[in-house]
């Protein structure tokens, strides 16, 4: 092989994506965990692993911009290393949301909510937390159907949003003085919704890199409002 | 195939030059098997493709410079302003008039920066206005500013990269239409190459360039469509792939192509 060195680097690179994704995917859940049991150690613990995944995407964008100086990819290499740092800012933002909802479950410690307001949280965070899977593995294996297919999974997400979403709006006209601590609650509800959206982003990226084509799979529709008079 | 968002008319009709079922040969060899290439005016168009390929013999058909070569000879077509520049009655110093070409290693004449513009022109039969010609045609090719107080010293005390660009201001003063270049900047230095490339994307204005390069990188930086050569068994060169750069160079629709321009040839 004419560039072989080359080619460990990008295995290596895809390696390397591959590894924090998985971390990344791995945290989703324990994020819901966290938040429905109100589990604050836990908390601390995905607050404090998010900045290594920034560290991670530093790394990452720095190796993937040197490459591009010294090797001059084009064609499929090209869009295979611009696609790494789309997805890996995508998976940058995804742990974000992690990272919220522990900031969140501190925030709410000692408030009496009720567990029952977050009882989709932990199959929202699931079923986002295995669409990252299905999207990564597409990304893995070029397996172009499986990127084209994966977002439909959203659309699980998104009625599990919407079922959420409806609890909070009745729950809040109901306990106005919690409003605050609920309203923070549902920033973790749209945040863990919001990971879906972003693994659609990161299926864009591995269809880019197998077709050559710039395809916008819409994201999630906000729900109707249900509760104004 | 052809993509035009780029062309504008001309007295060819669509296409500056065209190439029909063009078969090259050296003696019994063929080098060059059913190329079919169509030109856009006042672009700029890479011929691309590994050494043997049979990109320079191509380009070289465009002028009936393989008519210099005893066993060299050619089926096939090369339409230029509505006429086969193969029919018999067509003069090919004519055609090398109307289609000039730049070479791979500068080669001024052992003469002055003034008589080697000028060469082309006189040999043609210009009557004009000479210094008026070397001005423009030294402008035109980048070197004016450089030379305007030497014009009577030898070219070949001009460093490599000057000696390309007078070359190319030699080129410019019989006033081609269109200007061959094979490899005009494998011989220089990153700089010169550099400024080289820039003046093909300035001279694109008045001319219709076709290049040959060994160099990817240039391809890609300097002209707006690519033409990917490879050679079949038999040794013969053959078109895999034309587009526009940007796509060739972005997303390569032949597996062929996207090997070679990523380096994993062969």
């Amino acid at each position: 092989m004419a560039r072989s060195r080359f080619d460990q680097e990008l295995d290596r690179l895809k390696d390397n994506v591959l590894v924090l994704g998985t971390e990344v995917q791995k945290n989703i859940t324990r994020g819901a965990s966290a938040l429905v049991n109100r589990d604050v150690e836990l908390a601390n613990e995905l607050i404090k692993a998010d900045e290594w995944v920034n560290q991670q995407q530093v790394q990452l964008n720095m190796d993937v911009m040197k490459l591009m100086a010294t090797q001059q990819p084009v064609a499929r290499d090209m869009r295979f290393v611009a696609s790494l740092m789309g997805i890996v800012a995508e998976l940058e933002r995804i742990h974000d949301y992690v990272k919220d909802t522990g900031m969140v479950t501190n925030q709410i410690h000692g408030y009496p909510i009720p567990r029952e307001l977050m009882i989709h949280f932990p199959e929202i965070a699931g079923k986002s937390a295995d669409m990252l899977k299905m999207a990564l593995d597409a990304f893995r294996n070029n397996d172009l159907e499986q990127a084209q297919n994966t977002p439909d999974k959203d659309a699980e997400v998104e009625a599990l949003y919407f079922a959420s979403y409806r609890l909070f709006v009745t729950y809040t006209a109901e306990h106005i003085g919690q409003i605050d601590a609920i309203n923070r609650l549902e920033w973790s509800l749209h945040s863990l919704a919001r990971i879906a959206d972003r693994t659609i982003n990161i299926c864009e990226w591995a269809i880019y890199i197998m077709t050559g084509e710039m395809v916008e799979i819409p994201a999630r529709h906000r729900p109707p409002l249900v509760a104004d008079k | 195939m052809i993509a035009n968002n780029k062309s504008t008319p001309t007295n060819n009709g669509r296409y500056a030059i065209e190439a029909k079922n063009v078969n090259i040969y050296y003696g019994d060899f063929r080098a060059v098997k059913e190329v079919n290439l169509q030109f856009e005016p006042r672009a700029i168009t890479a011929l691309i493709g590994p050494s043997g390929c049979g990109k320079s013999t191509v380009l070289r058909a465009f002028n009936r410079m393989n008519d210099l070569v005893p066993i060299s000879w050619m089926e096939g077509e090369i339409m230029f302003q509505g006429k086969n520049i193969y029919d018999a009655d067509v003069d090919p110093v004519r055609v090398r008039r109307q289609i000039g070409m730049v070479f791979q290693k500068p080669n001024p004449f052992p003469k002055s920066i003034y008589d080697n513009v000028l060469w082309g022109a006189k040999i043609n039969g210009f009557k004009g206005n000479a210094d008026e010609l070397v001005e423009q045609s030294l402008r035109q090719a980048a070197l004016w500013d450089e030379v305007k107080d030497k014009l009577q010293d030898s070219g070949l005390a001009l460093s490599g990269g000057q000696q390309q660009r007078l070359c190319i201001a030699r080129t410019i003063a019989v006033k081609p239409e269109i200007i061959l270049m094979d490899e005009p900047a494998s011989a220089l230095d990153p700089i010169s190459t550099l400024r080289i490339e820039e003046l093909i994307q300035d001279l694109k204005r008045n001319y219709t360039i076709l290049i040959v390069t060994h160099n990817m990188q240039q391809a890609a930086r300097a002209s707006d469509f690519t033409a990917f050569l490879n050679m079949d068994e038999d040794r013969a060169g053959y078109l895999v792939e034309y587009g526009e750069t940007d796509q060739i160079f972005t997303n390569p629709q032949d597996e062929l192509t996207e090997q070679y321009i990523t380096g994993r040839f062969g």
